[in-house]
C-alpha cells in the first residue's frame, strides 16, 4: 500500500520532479489565461506581416499578419488539451485492458496481450501517417489515433503489476469474500495503480504533444485549430523565411513552447518513477 | 528453434497480416473507390474522367471483384515482389524503395551507433560514481524535449543558412563528380546534421537503460563474488560487469533500431533527405496511395525483421532465456 | 600465527551502528576455529572484515588483521586482491548467485586457476584439476560444462567450495557452509574439509550458527553477540560453557537422544551494537543479569582454558 504523503514529498524533492511539475504549471495557467484574454484574437489580422516585436505585438507577426504571441497561448490551449485528452483515453483504456489481462491471466490475459505485443510492434509514425491520411484531420481523430498508439504500453506495465498485486494477501482476502473483478479494480487496485499510471500517462502526454507538432508539421494536423505544430509548419512554408531574421520570433517561441511542454511531462513521468523506485526499495 | 522463438515468430507474422489487412481495408473504407478519388479533383489525374472509362479501369484494376478476391491478388502480387505502381514517380514501388532504403539505414545506422557508444560511455562511467549524473542527464532531456524536426530546422538554420558549414538537403551533392574517397566525404559531409539530429534524440533513453542496469549488475551477488575471488579489476568490469549489463542494452539497441526508421521520417523531411521517410511524405502529398502503402509496409516489415532477430541474439547471448 | 586480528572495529557509514567490536582473533597455523553466534550477530561482517574486503556499507573505525605478517587493511586493493583464492579463501554462505550467470561453470573455474599459474588454460586441464576436489565432493565433471542456473543449491555449494580449495590456499574461511546442504551431505563436507585441512597443514575459520557443529568439528571455539567475543574456548570444553550466552545456545541445540520438547530458546534477537555499550552487551536477554551488570562492561578474562566476558563466570 502506498504512503500517499511519502510519495509526494518523495516526488517533490526531486529536482526531476519539482522542475516538471513547475513547468505544467505554468502552462496550465498560460493555457487558461488565454480562454479569458489574449493581446489580440489570434486569428484576426492585426498588423503588418512580419514585423518584429513591438510594444503591440510582444512577439511580432507572422506572415499573414497575425499576432504571434496570442498564436501562441492559443496554442497552448490545444497542446494541453490534447495531451490531457491522450492521458486520459489511454490511461482508461490502458488501465481497463492491463487490469483485466493481470487478473484474468490464464486466457484472457495471453489474448489481450498478444494483441498488445501486435500493436506495439507496428510501427507508430508510418501508422499515424496511414490513418491520419484515410480520416480526416479533425482534432479528435487526432486524439482517437493517439490514444490507440499509446494505451498498449500502459497496458502492458499495469498487467505487471496488477499481476505482482493479485497475489498480496490483501487482494487475495477480497477475492477469497467474492469480490469480482469489477468491485476490486474499483475499491481496491486502482489506489494502488495510480501513481505507475500517473507516471506512465505523463510519458503518453509528452508523447502526444511531439505527435501532434509532427502531423502538424507533415501537413496531416487540423487546418481548423492553430496549434504549435501548425505555428512552426506555416513558418518554415513561408518562402526565403530562413534568409530573413523573421525566424527568430516566429519560428522559436512555438519551438521552444513544444520544447518546454515535453520537457515538462517527461521530467514529472521520470520524478514519478524514481519516486515510485525509491518507495519500493525502502 | 526453440518454443521462445517460435511464440516470438507468431507475434511478428501477426503484425505482418494486420498491416497487410490495414493497408488493403484503409484506401477501400473510404466511400467510393481509389479511381473515383483520384479523378475527383483531389488527385493529380489532370482529367476527369467519364463513367465509361472509370468502369474499364476499375475492371483493369480489378476494383470490381469482390473483396476477398481482391486481397488475393493482392497477396499474390507481394508474394512476387509486387508493391504497386507509384502514379507521382511513374516507376514500380519496389525500385523507389530500393533506392531510397540505403540512404534510411545510413541514416539510423550511423545514429543510433553514435548514441549508443556515447550512452555506454557515459552510463557506465556515471554508473560507477553513483550520483552526480544530473550533469549529463539534464542537457540530454532537454535536447531529447525538442522534436526532432524543430531541432533539424534550428540546426538547419543556423549551421547551414547562417553560417553556411553544412549543405542545405540532400544525400550528396548533385552533379559532382566525387568518386572514392571524395564522394564518401561528401556524403558524410550531407549525412553529418541529420544523424546528429536522430542521435541526440536517442541518447537519453539509452543513456538510462545503460547507467541503471549497471548500477543493478553492480550490486549482484556474482560481482561481489568476483571481487572476493581476486579477479582482476579489467575482469570483473568488462566480463562480469559489462557483459551482463548489456543484455538489456542490446534489446533495447535492437528495439530503437526497429522504430528508428519511422522517428527518421521527419528528419528526413525537414533535411530533404532521399531516404524512405521522405518518400512516405511525398506520397502522403501527392496522394499517392500505392507508394504510401508500399513503404508502410516496408516500415513494418523492417520492425519485423529486426525485433526477430534482436530476439534470436538475445537468445544466443543469455542461456539463462532459453528456459523460458 | 596464521591470522591475527587486533581490536577489530567496523562500523556501517552514516550510522552509528557497529556489527564488529574490538574483536581480536587468532588462528594458528593448521589450527581450525569455529565462530559461533545467532543470524545477525555480525559473523559475515567479520568474515568480511577479517578478508580486508568489508561489505559494502561498512568501514574500519579502528584495529587491524595480520595475515601471515602482512597488514591486509593497509594492503593496496591489487596486493590483497593477489592474495585472494591463492593463499586465503572465502566460501560465502549463500551460493544461490555467485557465479557468473551467462558464462560455463569451468571457465569460472579456470580464472580461479589462472590466479595459481599463469598462462591459458584449456578445458581438458581445468577439467583436469577440478576432477579431484569436484569428486571428493560428489560432483560429478559433466556439471562442469553446465551454466549456473542449471544447478541446484546444493551443487552450487559445493561447487563454490571446490574452487576455494583449488589453489591450496593456507586459511580457508567459510560462512554458514552447512546452508544448503541436508544432513549427510553435511557430514560428509565436514570430514572432508578437515580431512583436505590436515593434509594441507591449513588453517579453517568457520563461521556457524550451529554449535553443535562447531564443536564436533573445530579446536577452538569462539563465541561471538553482537559483534563482539564474549566466551572462547577449546572445543571439548563446549559443554561446560561459563558465558550465559553460551549456555543459552547449548540448551538451544538439538541434539540426538534428548528428550522431545527439552529444547530452551534465548528470548529476544542480536542486534548490532547501535552506540558504545555502558554496560554488558547481553544485558537485556541475560537470565542471570544483575544491577551492576548494566552499568559496567566486563572484561574478556581467562577463566581455566577459556576466556570469557562475563562477571558471573565464576559461578556456574
Amino acid at each position: 500500500m502506498h504512503n500517499w504523503k511519502h510519495l509526494s514529498t518523495s516526488f517533490r524533492r526531486q529536482p526531476a520532479g519539482r522542475i516538471g511539475l513547475s513547468g505544467i504549471t505554468v502552462l496550465t495557467l498560460l493555457a487558461v489565461a488565454s480562454l479569458i484574454w489574449t493581446p489580440h484574437a489570434p486569428e484576426a489580422l492585426s498588423g503588418p506581416p512580419l514585423t518584429p516585436p513591438s510594444l503591440g505585438h510582444p512577439l511580432g507577426t507572422n506572415g499573414l499578419g497575425q499576432d504571434i504571441f496570442s498564436q501562441l497561448l492559443a496554442g497552448c490551449r490545444i497542446s494541453l488539451l490534447v495531451a490531457v485528452a491522450v492521458s486520459l483515453g489511454s490511461a482508461a483504456s490502458g488501465l481497463l485492458v492491463g487490469a483485466a489481462a493481470g487478473y484474468y491471466p490464464r486466457r484472457l490475459g495471453v489474448l489481450l496481450m498478444r494483441c498488445v505485443d501486435v500493436l506495439m510492434a507496428v510501427p507508430r509514425l508510418p501508422l499515424i501517417i496511414l490513418l491520419a491520411v484515410f480520416l480526416r484531420p479533425h482534432l479528435l481523430n487526432i486524439v482517437a489515433v493517439l490514444v490507440f498508439l499509446c494505451w498498449p504500453g500502459v497496458a502492458r506495465t499495469i498487467r505487471a503489476q496488477v499481476l505482482a498485486l493479485r497475489e498480496q494477501d490483501s487482494i487475495r482476502f477480497v477475492r477469497f469474500c467474492g469480490g469480482g473483478f469489477g468491485y476490486v479494480l474499483r475499491q481496491h487496485l486502482v489506489r494502488e495503480l495510480f501513481p505507475l499510471l500517473l507516471a506512465k500517462t505523463a510519458v503518453a502526454a509528452s508523447y502526444a504533444i511531439v505527435a501532434e507538432a509532427g502531423l502538424s508539421f507533415l501537413g496531416l494536423g487540423d487546418p481548423t485549430v492553430k496549434s504549435w505544430g501548425m505555428m512552426i509548419r506555416s513558418a518554415l512554408d513561408y518562402p526565403g523565411l530562413l534568409w530573413t531574421s523573421a525566424w527568430v520570433w516566429w519560428l522559436l517561441p512555438p519551438s521552444a513552447m513544444v520544447s518546454l511542454a515535453v520537457f515538462s511531462f517527461t521530467l514529472t513521468g521520470y520524478g514519478l518513477d524514481e519516486a515510485l523506485r525509491r518507495e519500493e526499495a525502502e | 528453434m526453440s518454443r521462445y522463438l517460435r511464440k516470438r515468430a507468431a507475434t511478428y507474422l501477426l503484425v505482418l497480416a494486420v498491416a497487410l489487412s490495414l493497408n488493403f481495408l484503409l484506401p477501400r473504407a473510404i466511400p467510393g473507390n481509389p479511381i473515383e478519388q483520384l479523378s475527383s479533383g483531389l488527385g493529380n489525374l489532370p482529367i476527369q474522367l467519364d463513367p465509361e472509362t472509370l468502369g474499364a479501369l476499375q475492371s483493369y484494376y480489378g476494383l470490381d471483384k469482390p473483396l476477398l478476391e481482391q486481397f488475393w491478388s493482392y497477396l499474390t502480387g507481394l508474394t512476387r515482389g509486387d508493391l504497386g505502381y507509384s502514379i507521382s514517380y511513374r516507376a514500380p514501388v519496389s525500385g523507389l524503395l530500393l533506392d531510397r532504403f540505403p540512404w534510411t539505414l545510413l541514416l539510423t545506422l550511423s545514429s543510433l551507433f553514435l548514441s549508443f557508444a556515447a550512452a555506454l560511455l557515459l552510463g557506465s562511467r556515471s554508473a560507477r560514481k553513483q550520483n552526480g549524473e544530473w550533469k549529463v542527464l539534464l542537457p540530454a532531456v532537454l535536447f531529447e524535449s525538442v522534436p526532432p524536426f524543430v531541432l533539424g530546422s534550428l540546426l538547419l538554420i543556423l549551421l547551414a543558412v547562417k553560417f553556411p558549414l553544412f549543405p542545405l538537403s540532400g544525400a550528396y551533392s548533385a552533379f559532382a563528380e566525387a568518386a572514392g574517397l571524395r564522394g564518401l566525404f561528401d556524403v558524410a559531409h550531407h549525412a553529418a546534421l541529420p544523424v546528429l539530429v536522430l542521435s541526440t534524440s536517442s541518447f537519453f533513453s539509452a543513456y538510462l537503460v545503460v547507467r541503471s542496469s549497471v548500477l543493478l549488475v553492480k550490486n549482484e551477488p556474482y560481482v561481489q563474488m568476483a571481487e572476493f575471488k581476486g579477479l582482476s579489476e579489467g575482469t570483473i568490469r568488462y566480463r562480469y560487469v559489462l557483459r551482463t549489463a548489456l543484455l538489456p542494452v542490446v534489446t533495447f539497441f535492437g528495439l530503437r533500431l526497429a522504430y528508428s526508421a519511422g522517428g527518421a521520417i521527419l528528419v528526413e523531411v525537414v533535411f530533404a533527405y532521399p531516404g524512405v521517410g521522405r518518400l512516405i511524405y511525398e506520397a502522403v502529398l501527392s496522394h499517392d496511395y500505392a507508394l504510401l502503402q508500399g513503404t508502410f509496409l516496408a516500415f513494418t516489415g523492417w520492425v519485423v525483421c529486426i525485433n526477430f532477430a534482436t530476439d534470436c541474439l538475445y537468445l544466443s547471448l543469455d542461456p539463462r532465456v532459453k528456459e523460458v | 600465527m596464521m591470522l591475527s586480528a587486533l581490536d577489530l572495529t567496523l562500523k556501517v557509514d552514516r550510522k552509528a551502528v557497529f556489527p564488529v567490536w574490538k574483536v581480536d582473533l587468532d588462528v594458528a597455523e593448521g589450527e581450525r576455529v569455529a565462530v559461533v553466534g545467532e543470524s545477525g550477530g555480525g559473523k559475515t561482517s567479520l568474515a568480511c572484515g577479517l578478508m580486508g574486503h568489508l561489505v559494502p556499507g561498512q568501514q574500519v573505525v579502528s584495529g587491524g588483521v595480520r595475515f601471515r605478517g602482512a597488514d591486509l587493511l593497509t594492503l593496496s586493493p591489487a596486493e590483497r586482491a593477489r592474495l585472494y583464492y591463492r593463499d586465503i579463501a572465502l566460501v560465502p554462505q549463500n551460493a544461490q548467485n555467485i557465479f557468473h550467470p551467462t558464462q560455463r561453470l569451468w571457465k569460472s573455474a579456470r580464472e580461479v586457476i589462472a590466479k595459481g599459474k599463469a598462462g591459458a588454460t584449456r578445458f581438458a586441464d581445468v577439467i583436469e584439476s577440478v576432477a579431484g576436489l569436484g569428486g571428493s565432493l560428489d560432483l560429478c565433471i559433466s556439471l562442469w560444462s553446465h551454466y549456473p542456473h542449471q544447478l541446484s543449491g546444493g551443487q552450487k555449494q559445493r561447487m563454490s567450495i571446490t574452487l576455494a580449495l583449488l589453489n591450496s590456499p593456507r586459511l580457508l574461511l567459510l560462512d554458514e557452509p552447512s546452508n544448503g546442504l541436508d544432513e549427510l551431505n553435511r557430514r560428509t563436507m565436514v570430514r572432508f574439509l578437515s580431512d583436505w585441512a590436515a593434509s594441507k597443514g591449513a588453517s579453517l575459520l568457520l563461521f556457524t550458527h550451529d554449535i553443535g557443529m562447531a564443536a564436533c568439528w573445530a579446536n577452538r571455539i569462539v563465541v561471538l553477540y553482537r559483534g563482539e567475543v564474549v566466551e572462547e574456548l577449546p572445543a571439548e570444553l563446549i559443554d561446560k560453557p561459563r558465558h550465559p550466552y553460551t549456555q543459552g545456545l547449548m540448551h538451544a541445540a538439538v541434539r540426538l537422544g534428548d528428550p522431545p520438547l527439552s529444547r530452551r530458546s534465548i528470548p529476544g534477537h542480536a542486534v548490532p551494537i547501535a552506540r558504545t555499550p555502558q554496560g554488558c552487551g547481553f544485558f537485556e536477554r541475560c537470565p542471570r543479569a544483575k544491577n551492576y551488570c548494566r552499568k559496567e562492561a566486563p572484561r574478556f578474562l581467562q577463566w581455566g582454558e577459556s576466556k570469557v566476558r562475563c562477571f558471573l563466570a565464576g559461578d556456574m
